[in-house]
């Protein structure tokens, strides 16, 4: 009995370890073999390493995971200061009631239809720049500033905004409930600490700290975004994903096994950084 | 990498392709279709599902397909016709399917030409020549040199001519009163409406950018046949200084550029430019019918020429249904479906076939197609029509472009 049901454990386990480990350990093999001509028709005696030369030294993709990087950090960090200065202004009300179930109603927009409400909103001739030619501000579309298939990328950056940020006030909502922080924050302020001390000292690190991996996961999706620069983005520079995209099935077909490099490359990165956020973890929980 | 090491990589990566197709079941030897008779070819097609690999991203083509052809195989041959969304990714498709071995590819039929049919080509992954047992190439035209060439390749009876387009450029008369008619004309315009004209980064902005490489050449056949490097550099070389004349006074500086076409047409549909284009001919009239162009727009050809081309119909190597996929082709070329095809409020995509020669009462319904609204008749485009030169003048166009304008 007990061994049947060591192995059930084991066969849960191994099912488990193929779902998260596998599909990546499998995609990245694929990328691989694609990038140096491995599966290539009709079979060739040698491998075909011209992507991953053009990969380095070429300077495409590191500028647009460059600005991948960049585009992340700047949303992940205005998403979390709106949503801390949120809570710390709504508070309680948050956590029920109509604004507590408003919070879900941008989460349920998909990134296509996000795209295409920021170029209604956004773009030179959309609905902004409407009222602002209406106002005698503008004069001309140009006149409004360049939002939509913008090089610095602020209309995706304010787009993706739109749509985390109210997820991260749940969250934080949640984890004030959790953490039962209107308590610590009152100890810590007859203990005579102020409320911003209070906040600095005592509800930021805890809520950070605790809303780490949630903020994590966001920031790889926000980093591997393929629709909304797509649709919104500038030709030049490009995200991480629409970069890929372009070698991958652009006109230039001699261009795919650089997009497969391109692929090996990201993955490796992720996984990288997996393990060794991974290696960190029990060391920091031991700590507390 | 050693040659051992070389091998161990192939045999891994096959191995795991091979595993991910084991669930395919052994193909039964199948009879090649041209062995057959049109009648028996019929019989065999009945009840199979074909799938057609096409792009997906016009409306106006979509609703032709799942409006007229879609019910029109049922009907007729009891075929059921699946579009299957796809592009410039069709040779990785198909040639990931052939990698792993697989004995039937999911596709039957590829919407192609060009760089994709040369590739696949290069693959052997079209089955073929077909194209001479289906009943309705004897209406073909295929004396049309842009019929009989698909990018200064002979097709060989490897795909199916279905349609004919030609770039125009399309404004609003209403903002753009002398619109310009030649690559000079064009320069001086936009020096003197700075903000007001842009291209896209994609097929429809190449297009537009061969035509100019063609335009801006005393020698208009400069483009003609195999790729020629120095050829191109001579006519590239043109087109570049004539871009960088222009381009501090093109949208957004020349800074950046729409993607692709769309996105042009968002801008221009929402009054940021002046101009659009299309490598549709007909589009036009079809934007304008649908209330996404204003009722002003026009299209034209520059004096200098517009690229012109074709599209075409290819049956996969190893398709499961090739005898169908025959049968789908022949009807997609039949006078009525190039007849529906051809009217500007469907699709307004150019008819493949010789008009004069078709069975009455054919050649009198297509001269009183609605004509075009916006657009000058197909016989005076047709006359400022070039060639559409080698698949590589695009690819290399593409990566100079990047690499000159937009800094990859």
């Amino acid at each position: 009995m007990r061994n049947s049901s060591a192995t059930e454990g084991r066969l849960w386990l191994g099912l488990y370890a193929l779902l998260c480990g596998g599909s990546v350990a499998l995609a990245l093999v694929l990328s691989f073999a694609h990038s140096v001509g491995a599966l290539a028709w009709p079979p060739s005696t040698d491998l075909d390493w011209s992507g991953w030369r053009t990969l380095f030294a070429d300077s495409s993709f590191w500028q647009a995971l460059g600005y991948s990087f960049t585009l992340t950090a700047v949303t992940l960090m205005l998403a979390v200061l709106t949503a801390l200065l949120m809570l710390a202004g709504l508070g309680p009300r948050l956590r029920t009631g109509w604004l507590a179930r408003a919070l879900f109603l941008p989460l349920a927009v998909p990134p296509i239809v996000a795209a295409l409400m920021a170029f209604g909103l956004l773009s030179d001739s959309g609905l902004l720049s409407r009222i602002a030619h209406a106002l005698g501000w503008t004069t001309t579309p140009a006149d409004f500033p360049t939002l939509i298939f913008d090089p610095a990328g602020r209309g995706i950056v304010l787009t993706h905004l739109a749509m985390i940020t109210p997820l991260f006030v749940l969250l934080f909502a949640r984890l004030t409930e959790h953490l039962r922080l209107p308590l610590l924050l009152q100890q810590a302020e007859a203990l005579g600490a102020s409320r911003y001390q209070a906040w600095r000292r005592v509800a930021l690190p805890l809520l950070l700290q605790q809303a780490l991996p949630v903020i994590t996961v966001y920031g790889v999706a926000l980093l591997g975004a393929y629709e909304l620069p797509l649709l919104i983005g500038a030709a030049q520079p490009s995200m991480v994903s629409v970069t890929m995209q372009r070698a991958i099935a652009g006109v230039d077909l001699a261009q795919q096994p650089l997009g497969y490099a391109m692929a090996s490359v990201y993955l490796s990165l992720l996984t990288l950084s997996w393990a060794l956020l991974s290696l960190r973890a029990p060391s920091r929980t031991a700590q507390h | 990498m050693s040659a051992r090491g070389a091998l161990a990589a192939r045999v891994v990566a096959l191995t795991l392709v091979a595993l991910l197709a084991a669930c395919g079941k052994q193909a039964p030897p199948e009879i090649d279709p041209r062995t057959l008779s049109w009648s028996a070819i019929e019989q065999a097609a009945r009840g199979a599902e074909v799938h057609l690999a096409m792009w997906t991203g016009d409306a106006a083509i979509n609703r032709y397909m799942q409006e007229f052809v879609v019910p029109r195989l049922r009907e007729r041959y009891d075929i059921r016709l699946n579009i299957v969304p796809a592009q410039g990714d069709i040779p990785a498709l198909l040639g990931n399917e052939l990698a792993a071995g697989q004995q039937r590819s999911h596709y039957d039929v590829v919407w192609i030409n060009g760089e994709t049919f040369y590739k696949l080509r290069q693959l052997n992954a079209l089955f073929g020549p077909y194209t001479s047992h289906l009943p309705n190439d004897a209406l073909v035209d295929w004396r049309n040199p842009r019929i009989a060439n698909d990018f200064q390749q002979t097709v060989d009876g490897y795909e199916a001519p279905w349609g004919t387009v030609q770039l125009l450029l399309i404004t609003d008369s209403a903002r753009v009163t002398q619109a310009p008619q030649d690559p000079a004309a064009l320069a001086a315009w936009i020096l003197a409406h700075p903000g007001r004209f842009t291209f896209d980064t994609a097929f429809t902005g190449l297009s537009f950018m061969k035509s100019l490489m063609i335009g801006l050449s005393p020698e208009r056949t400069i483009l003609d046949g195999p790729f020629d490097e120095a050829r191109y550099l001579v006519a590239r070389d043109r087109l570049f200084d004539w871009l960088r004349q222009v381009r501090p006074a093109l949208w957004r500086q020349g800074a950046t550029f729409p993607r692709d076409v769309a996105q042009l047409h968002q801008l221009f549909a929402n009054g940021e430019i002046d101009f659009t284009m299309s490598m549709n001919d007909g589009e036009v009239d079809n934007k304008v019918a649908n209330g996404l162009f204003p009722a002003t727009a026009t299209a034209y050809a520059l004096d200098t020429g517009t690229i012109a081309n074709s599209h075409y119909l290819g049956i996969v190597a190893r398709a499961p249904h090739k005898a169908a996929a025959m049968v789908v082709i022949n009807e997609l070329q039949s006078p009525q479906a190039q007849y529906e095809k051809q009217q500007p409020k469907v699709w307004g995509d150019g008819t493949v076939l010789d008009v004069a020669r078709l069975p009455a009462p054919w050649p009198s319904r297509f001269a009183a197609l609605p004509g075009r609204e916006r657009a000058p008749p197909r016989s005076d485009t047709a006359r400022r029509a070039l060639a559409e030169p080698s698949p590589q003048v695009m690819i290399r166009l593409e990566r100079d472009f990047r690499a000159q304008f937009l800094g990859d």
